[in-house]
């Protein structure tokens, strides 16, 4: 994108060895400034037009392009008059390299219980990201309770795909037979609740689905400020909903509304990632504490809800359903 | 293929579920390649600190 942008803005200043590349190559009308009597100068440059240069390179050209090792033989050939007492020195300097935007998440590879999930609410089709935890049934996924109801209407079409990547659903489709939230998020959208179980199908040869793909424990009523790591698959920009991703950090609470009792760990993961699973320590192993939840614009952290009493009741029913 | 859910049982007072109506088979042929493709990223993002208004997707 960048380099699209530069090409197409016109001009560019390359330094003096490129230009003597561009110039023996035929065709560039590029000459370095001239002296004027004045001390030779350190260095050289000259202003191409740059749209120019992107029309010259036809495929046939970038072929028949002769190896830069001949250029510098040539160079030599000219004369080697400078001596190591003319090197002129200075300052140590250095400038440092430039990377593309780094993300806080880290690329993933796919877990066999960490997935996507995919439901309809009202008449439009949304993707969010689910655990298989260990339960009586053998058979509930965890995800946010906004990805299993909308105030008071709950998702049909509702499947669960473990271990997705780049299309690829190497365990299934889990289709779901049952959603279970909290109360307190269904008939209030309470951020405090935000937390759903569904509970899934076997597969078309009646296997359930943790003895399949397995299922992490789950914890309630833990102490605040622990280290997780939270995983998803964040769908909007820069994500593309393909591959899976983590987050790790220390919770921390959400100073903007205290009142929710959520907890936030450094997380720029996007949309598509909410109800992937947070688990307690570092990496997938541990057992689940809470969910992505929610987060603020132009601040890169993510917050999940407080899993107490009221989320473990709604975990107790999904399981033993 | 967009059958309602049966209504929401309350499990007790703090937990409510639903049974969804649909089979398992009409479910995996709902999502298509490109159903899957097209379905929106869900998110909740707070427009700004300190308001409680959920920009829900």
């Amino acid at each position: 994108m960048t380099r699209t942008r530069s090409l197409a803005s016109g001009l560019l200043t390359l330094s003096a060895a490129a230009v003597l590349a561009l110039a023996s190559a035929g065709g560039a009308s590029a000459a370095p400034a001239p002296s004027d009597g004045k001390p030779t100068p350190s260095v050289a440059s000259v202003t191409v037009d740059a749209g120019g240069a992107a029309d010259y390179w036809t495929p046939e050209r970038m072929q028949s392009a002769v190896p830069g090792d001949t250029l510098a033989g040539k160079a030599l050939e000219r004369g080697n008059r400078s001596s190591a007492l003319l090197v002129e020195k200075g300052k140590p300097a250095t400038t440092k390299g430039t990377k593309g935007k780094p993300t806080i998440a880290k690329s993933e590879n796919p877990v066999s219980h960490i997935g996507k999930v995919f439901f309809t609410m009202g008449t439009t089709n949304y993707v969010c990201s689910g655990n298989a935890v260990s339960s009586d049934n053998s058979s509930t996924v965890a995800t946010a309770g906004h990805c299993v109801n909308e105030s008071g209407a709950y998702a049909t079409n509702f499947v669960f795909v473990p271990a997705y990547e780049n299309g690829a659903a190497p365990y299934g489709k889990w289709a779901a037979k049952a959603l279970y939230a909290p109360t307190q998020w269904v008939s209030k959208g309470d951020m405090t609740y935000d937390t759903g179980f569904a509970v899934v199908n076997p597969d078309a040869k009646g296997h359930l689905l943790t003895d399949v793909v397995g299922g992490s424990g789950v914890a309630f009523n833990q102490a605040r400020g622990l280290t997780y790591t939270s995983y998803g698959y964040p769908a909007a920009s820069p994500f593309n909903g393909e591959t899976l991703w983590s987050c790790t950090g220390t919770a921390t609470a959400d100073p903007n509304n205290p009142q929710f009792g959520t907890q936030g760990i450094p997380c720029d993961m996007t949309g598509g990632s909410s109800g992937g699973p947070w688990f307690i320590g570092i990496g997938s192993d541990g057992v689940q504490n809470s969910i992505n939840s929610y987060g603020y614009n132009r601040n890169p952290v993510m917050y999940g809800p407080y899993w107490g009493s009221d989320i473990e009741a709604t975990y107790a029913n999904a399981a033993a359903s | 293929m967009q059958q309602p859910p049966s209504k929401p049982q309350p499990d007790d007072d703090s937990v409510t579920h639903v049974d969804l109506t649909q089979s398992p088979e009409e479910v995996l042929e709902y999502w298509t390649k490109e159903r899957m493709a097209e379905a929106k990223p869900r998110e909740i993002r707070l427009p700004e600190p300190g308001s409680r208004a959920a920009d829900q997707d």
